[in-house]
């Protein structure tokens, strides 16, 4: 579905933030990109979804290489969640979703009753129709996640990307939206999305990829690929993982081992 | 902020009690002033028919109707590009002015004044001058290429605003003090007081064309307010469709500045209003603050012609009025803002 080969990403082609990049994201699975801070999951996903030009490399969505594509063919085909951040003025959660009708609509094209529709069926299929009159500067993070998912899906794409959907929630928040990305797997979308918790990708992601030093350390099915042993160098503090006694696999941190220093 | 207009219906009725509300503030402006008009003879020559006092025809007709007419185009135009310009910079303290239209339009004209040309060649310098500042910015914005278009754009319309600025000042300096620099100073505070029907003859096209894209875009610039990356991710081109935007009120606030002169505060007040009216969804908000526009400048220009002896320059009323209903939204937080 989502395909990159010996991708450079970047704001400047002198000093790309990560070199030699190939990834796979295959139809209807769940990828989970983690990695400290800095080391571009942020740039990736931008480039992934054209926000920001390929420095060197190809990227194909469905097959198509995305930077011949214009931005409403590449928002027909792949959706993209963003980090929230509230704007400017108080849209209303409705006025929100339904900018995700976008590429779907001409260049005047006014949006129409079955917009309406759309928007209306994703928020109750997401179960947020009560807040479509609510300011959406004014809702809660965890709403705001929703929302955003929710104009994702109104697209009407088969993939979606997430930019750290998790962060910034408080903890049951970050379940109910784990959740949701399961589901809309089981629904048949092709999800990618990106954590600062290894957990979260060893809860619902099929593969996990692993980034570190301006590339890619490790990219495999989630349960392989995050062992102890790698999380803790990426990270650099012991981390260990651990399976439950039924078989749910989950990383624990080990206070009071080896080097304890921030890094940059 | 409940009260928005959302559903058609209500929406329907708010822009039609404005409109009823912009014909019966042009109706009572056109009857007021130094020489006033009774309704009767208003009606009269609005049907046709000679009115009792002859010399209402002629107060009406060639001095306040076009008067009005320009008041009401000059409110209209401020506030539609002061709306478009709060969206797609992303900031509800822009006002039309952020790319230096009014400044590079006051060097234009001041320009015309000093070379004593005919009020026509003083609007086309004017309008011209306008247009000038803005392609400036435009142009440093291509060179200067970083991630952060806006913000390079911003920065430009001051450098390119304060050039201008500096310019003015020059022929201010260079100007003959009892001739040329109160009609200097005049005009850059905006004033309607010597507005003749064909003074506007050129302009109201012009502005009238550039509402166009506004009107037909107005579903893509609630995509730009998300910012750049959202607005691409969401499939909108964003740089061409802010260049049509940027273009558009440029030219609707240039052919105003024109005739009018430099009109503080309307293009940046007016918008907030409209928002509280209806919320921040471009295609109620433009609709809405044009016609508030249109009701505020006319009855400014009201003010202006019949507070004192002499004519108030309109700048100077519409920062009286403008700065305490700033402060006023400013207090309300940042929902007013917004």
């Amino acid at each position: 579905m989502i395909e990159a080969r010996g991708l450079s990403i970047g704001y400047g082609s002198r000093h790309p933030v990560a070199t030699d990049i190939a990834l796979d994201v295959a139809a209807g699975s769940i990828t989970c990109l983690l990695g400290p801070n800095g080391c571009g999951k942020t740039t990736l996903l931008k480039t992934l979804i054209g926000a920001i030009p390929i420095l060197c490399g190809s990227v194909r969505v469905e097959g198509m290489p995305i930077d011949t594509m214009t931005p409403a063919e590449r928002a027909r085909r792949l959706a993209s969640v963003p980090q929230q951040h509230a704007p400017p003025f108080p849209f209303t959660v409705s006025d929100v979703v339904m900018l995700g009708r976008q590429a779907r609509l001409g260049l005047f094209e006014a949006p129409g009753s079955e917009d309406r529709k759309r928007v209306q069926a994703v928020l109750a299929h997401l179960g947020c129709s009560h807040l479509a009159d609510r300011d959406y500067s004014r809702i809660s993070g965890g709403q705001r996640q929703m929302v955003l998912i929710a104009r994702a899906l109104v697209q009407d794409t088969h993939a979606l990307v997430l930019d750290e959907p998790t962060a910034s929630l408080d903890y049951g928040n970050q379940i109910v939206v784990l959740n949701e990305i399961a589901k809309l797997a089981r629904d048949g979308y092709t999800v990618l999305f990106s954590t600062h918790d290894p957990n979260h990708a060893l809860a619902v992601a099929d593969r996990a990829v692993l980034m570190g030093n301006g590339r890619i350390l490790a990219n495999g099915p989630a349960g392989g690929t995050l062992t102890g042993e790698r999380l803790s160098e990426v990270y650099g503090v012991r981390i260990e993982v651990t399976r439950l006694a039924d078989l749910t696999t989950i990383c624990v941190p080990r206070l009071g081992y080896g080097l304890n220093r921030l890094r940059e | 902020m409940r009260s928005k207009a959302r559903s058609a219906t209500s929406q329907a009725a708010l822009f039609g009690a404005l409109a009823a509300l912009v014909i019966v503030t042009a109706l009572t402006a056109v009857s007021v002033g130094a020489y006033p008009v009774t309704l009767s003879d208003l009606l009269a020559l609005m049907v046709g028919r000679a009115p009792a006092d002859p010399q209402a025809a002629t107060v009406v007709q060639s001095i306040r109707l076009p008067r009005v007419l320009a008041a009401l185009a000059l409110g209209a135009c401020l506030a539609a590009a002061g709306s478009v310009f709060q969206q797609i910079f992303r900031n509800p303290l822009v006002s039309p002015d952020i790319l230096g239209v009014s400044a590079g339009a006051g060097l234009g004209a001041v320009l015309g004044i000093f070379l004593s040309l005919p009020v026509p060649g003083i609007q086309f310098l004017a309008f011209a001058g306008g247009l000038g500042a803005v392609f400036c910015v435009m142009a440093i914005a291509g060179v200067v290429r970083r991630q952060d278009t806006i913000l390079v754009l911003v920065l430009s319309g001051v450098v390119i605003g304060a050039l201008a600025g500096s310019a003015t000042s020059l022929i201010k300096v260079l100007a003959d003090p009892y001739d040329q620099l109160p009609a200097i100073t005049f005009w850059l505070l905006g004033s309607l007081a010597a507005i003749h029907a064909n003074d506007m003859t050129a302009a109201l096209p012009v502005a009238a064309c550039a509402m166009i894209p506004l009107i037909l875009l107005r579903w893509k610039v609630d995509v730009l307010a998300m910012g750049d990356e959202e607005a691409c991710a969401l499939g909108v081109d964003t740089r061409r469709i802010r260049l049509i935007l940027i273009l558009a009120a440029t030219l609707i606030t240039a052919s105003v500045v024109s005739f009018a002169g430099v009109v503080g505060w309307v293009g940046l007040i007016i918008p907030h209003c409209a928002r509280m009216l209806v919320g921040p969804g471009f295609a109620r908000l433009l609709p809405t603050a044009i016609l508030l526009g249109a009701i505020f400048m006319i009855i400014v220009d009201t003010i202006a012609r019949s507070i004192a002896a002499t004519e108030v320059p309109l700048g100077i009323l519409t920062s009286v009025i403008g700065a305490p209903v700033f402060v006023f939204l400013m207090a309300r937080g940042r929902n007013a803002w917004s």
